[in-house]
């Protein structure tokens, strides 16, 4: 079986909100798949609904070949789950965190001490285990929820936006945490605000707004969507927009204008246009305040995929009011 | 069979949570009651009292009743005590006056000393009590005795302990036990599970293969658990402020931690139900209290129920914490708990129990 999570046609309407319009993806069997899209985009209600914790309006969701809407405590011993936010019993210590988990996940009882031995030799908590989690820094409590959402060793491991307020070593750690889940063959989910994390780690990526997917593919093949070869972007005075406009126009290049920063994409082949952009704006008195070619990221293909940055305090506020009507 | 083992772990979880706050839990418990034991219980004490005998041979409804309203008077203090030890204590002057309760009917008998400055004083009051209740009244001096218990009453008295003082702080005790049950619920278990959502742990167990059912057991079970602490504490606390434990002392604390225990389930269903359906901490603070105190008030913890005006005697007849109040009341002062009362409070507190949380799980909503 190559797709171990598959979404057929799946809606979710809360009320007369649609948050997860008429979305079909597959998930490949090892794979590290990212989920890409401004907040209120859908991400969450998505994850929940494969996680089965949220019911589904319409359509169908297989996980391991287990439909989650007829066998829901089934899927959820195929996954496991780390929430945006980092939740331990902060009362309880990391062994009596992963000891409830791991009772709640059915681990037989000749098992279950070894998995919390291994957990906490993986959260690199050791020495912490008998210390309350509520005294523990950030990093020490991600990593223990980390290994806590895991500690079923379930072939698909869901991630939301696991490096969101980390500092560079614990983000790292997860990082590296990540490749070698993978390495042991389990298949991995994320969202992230990261643009540079989703291209860095995943896979292939789904972009997803206003609930809807907008394009999945590898890195590289949303890259292409944006553009086949290098993005230009020019910075020059007000005054000068109109000149710079009429030299890329004279040399077939179409800019799109906002403010004084234009931008175009140039086709493969055509980077040397470059430097007679400059010879030509030299002859013209233009003075150039910055100008540079690189290849498309992630952001431009989020940023014309979704017409908008990825932090939209707009949505955030929407899908809490949805979330408590 | 995992229904059961998911239960036991979540209840293992609200203990080991409970357990690492102890102190703060423990010493916030028993505020409120001691705080209202001292300061309600000894607003009489001060005044001067009157000691009267009671000899109750009726143990109805009725006498009950009466007895609670005269607790509750400050200028009185009551005493319960045999026939026997009554009129001895009449006749040398330790109490100022015997009412006697005779089983069934609607009267009761009032002796007194004619010598006795006091009993003239006390008088008008047992008079005004017993016309509250529609009860006749022959007052007797102690020469004419006109109603004479028969042999085959008496073992009504067998579990009565006599010649104990009842204050209104003894009557109080059982009221301030109930309340402890039913806040302790409400507040505890309703609490935790609003901030257990906002914190994302209820999402983070519901990941986990558990089941409403499991959970809704597990946190019932330490609900129960944690609020016996609490009652177990009043009770405890109750003891140097003159709780009584009329039935003896072990038979008097089972059933009053039966009666709690029903009570504690009714409330713990009734805090999942809301606690689940409620978005804030605020909000579920402001609904729990205003379900709880008025129920409480019209329990009959601080005063009889028959003080009260009609309307509210109806609704205080359907507040399960009428019932545990008065079963608690019947076993730590009257001493003799009948069972055709014990079944209808009983049947009552279960039923209450039984609703509450069945509706919980019908209800159920993560709401994550």
């Amino acid at each position: 079986m190559k797709d171990i999570v598959i979404l057929d046609h799946v809606t979710k309407r809360f009320g007369d909100f649609t948050a997860v319009d008429n979305i079909s993806l597959k998930v490949e069997k090892g794979e590290i798949f990212g989920i890409l899209g401004p907040n209120g985009a859908g991400k969450t209600t998505t994850i929940n609904m494969i996680l089965g914790i949220i019911p589904i309006t319409s359509g169908t969701i297989i996980v391991n070949g287990i439909n989650v809407s007829k066998d829901p405590s089934k899927v959820k011993q195929q996954i496991g789950f780390m929430t945006q936010e980092t939740v331990v019993d902060a009362d309880l210590t990391a062994r009596e965190n992963l000891e409830i988990f791991a009772e709640l996940y059915h681990i037989p009882e000749s098992y279950k001490e070894k998995a919390i031995r291994k957990a906490l030799e993986e959260a690199e908590l050791v020495e912490f285990a008998n210390k309350k989690a509520g005294t523990f820094s950030g990093g020490m409590q991600r990593r223990l929820n980390l290994v806590r959402a895991m500690i079923h060793e379930p072939p698909i491991v869901i991630l939301d936006e696991p490096t969101t307020g980390l500092d560079v070593y614990n983000r790292l750690h997860m990082w590296e945490h990540i490749r070698e889940l993978r390495k042991r063959g389990t298949t991995i989910i994320l969202t992230t605000q990261y643009l540079e994390e989703a291209d860095d780690l995943c896979d292939r990526i789904a972009i997803i707004d206003h609930g809807k997917i907008k394009a999945i593919g590898t890195p590289s093949e949303l890259k292409r969507l944006v553009s086949e070869g290098s993005l230009l972007e020019i910075i020059v005075k007000n005054s000068d927009v109109e000149k710079i406009t009429n030299i890329l126009n004279s040399l077939g290049i179409e800019p799109k204008i906002e403010n004084e920063r234009i931008r175009a994409s140039l086709p493969h082949g055509k980077e040397k246009l470059l430097s007679k952009i400059i010879e030509l704006s030299e002859k013209e008195k233009i003075e150039i305040l910055s100008i540079g070619l690189h290849l498309p990221t992630l952001d431009d293909v989020f940023v014309k995929l979704t017409g908008s940055a990825l932090r939209d305090s707009i949505g955030e506020f929407k899908s809490n009011f949805v979330r408590f009507r | 069979m995992s229904t059961i083992k998911d239960a036991l772990s979540i209840y293992k979880r609200d203990m080991l949570i409970f357990k690492s706050r102890l102190k703060a839990n423990l010493i916030r418990s028993i505020i409120f009651p001691l705080v209202i034991l001292l300061f309600f219980g000894n607003l009489g004490q001060t005044a001067y009292q009157v000691p009267i005998g009671v000899v109750n041979l009726a143990n109805n409804k009725m006498a009950f009743d009466l007895i609670s309203y005269l607790q509750s008077q400050n200028t009185l203090k009551l005493q319960t005590m045999s026939e026997a030890l009554g009129f001895s204590a009449l006749s040398n002057g330790t109490i100022a006056a015997l009412i006697v309760i005779p089983p069934g009917g609607n009267s009761i008998y009032i002796y007194y000393s004619p010598t006795s400055s006091n009993a003239q004083y006390v008088l008008p009051a047992i008079e005004s009590a017993a016309s509250k209740f529609e009860l006749n009244i022959e007052t007797r001096e102690p020469t004419q005795l006109l109603y004479l218990p028969q042999k085959s009453n008496s073992n009504i008295f067998v579990g009565a302990i006599s010649g104990l003082e009842i204050n209104y702080l003894t009557f109080l005790i059982a009221g301030v036990i109930a309340m402890v049950a039913a806040f302790s619920s409400m507040m505890n278990i309703g609490f935790t599970i609003i901030s257990e959502r906002q914190l994302g742990n209820l999402k983070a167990l519901f990941l986990t293969p558990l089941s409403s059912l499991s959970y809704i057991l597990g946190k019932l079970l330490s609900s129960l658990t944690q609020g016996l602490i609490y009652v177990s504490l009043v009770i405890i606390i109750g003891i140097p402020l003159g709780e009584m434990f009329a039935m003896g002392f072990i038979p008097t604390v089972l059933l009053t931690l039966f009666l709690s225990s029903l009570l504690l389930l009714g409330f713990s269903g009734l805090a999942i139900l809301l606690a689940l359906r409620t978005p804030r901490v605020d909000i579920y603070g402001i609904i729990a209290n205003t379900i709880v105190l008025p129920l409480w008030f019209l329990s009959g913890a601080f005063f009889p129920t028959s003080l009260m005006p009609q309307w509210m005697q109806s609704i205080s007849a359907v507040d399960p914490l009428t019932y545990a109040v008065n079963g608690i009341r019947s076993v730590m002062i009257a001493g003799t708990y009948p069972i055709s009362q014990a079944l209808i409070d009983v049947s009552i507190l279960v039923l209450f129990a039984a609703f509450t949380i069945l509706l919980a799980k019908k209800l159920f909503k993560l709401n994550v």
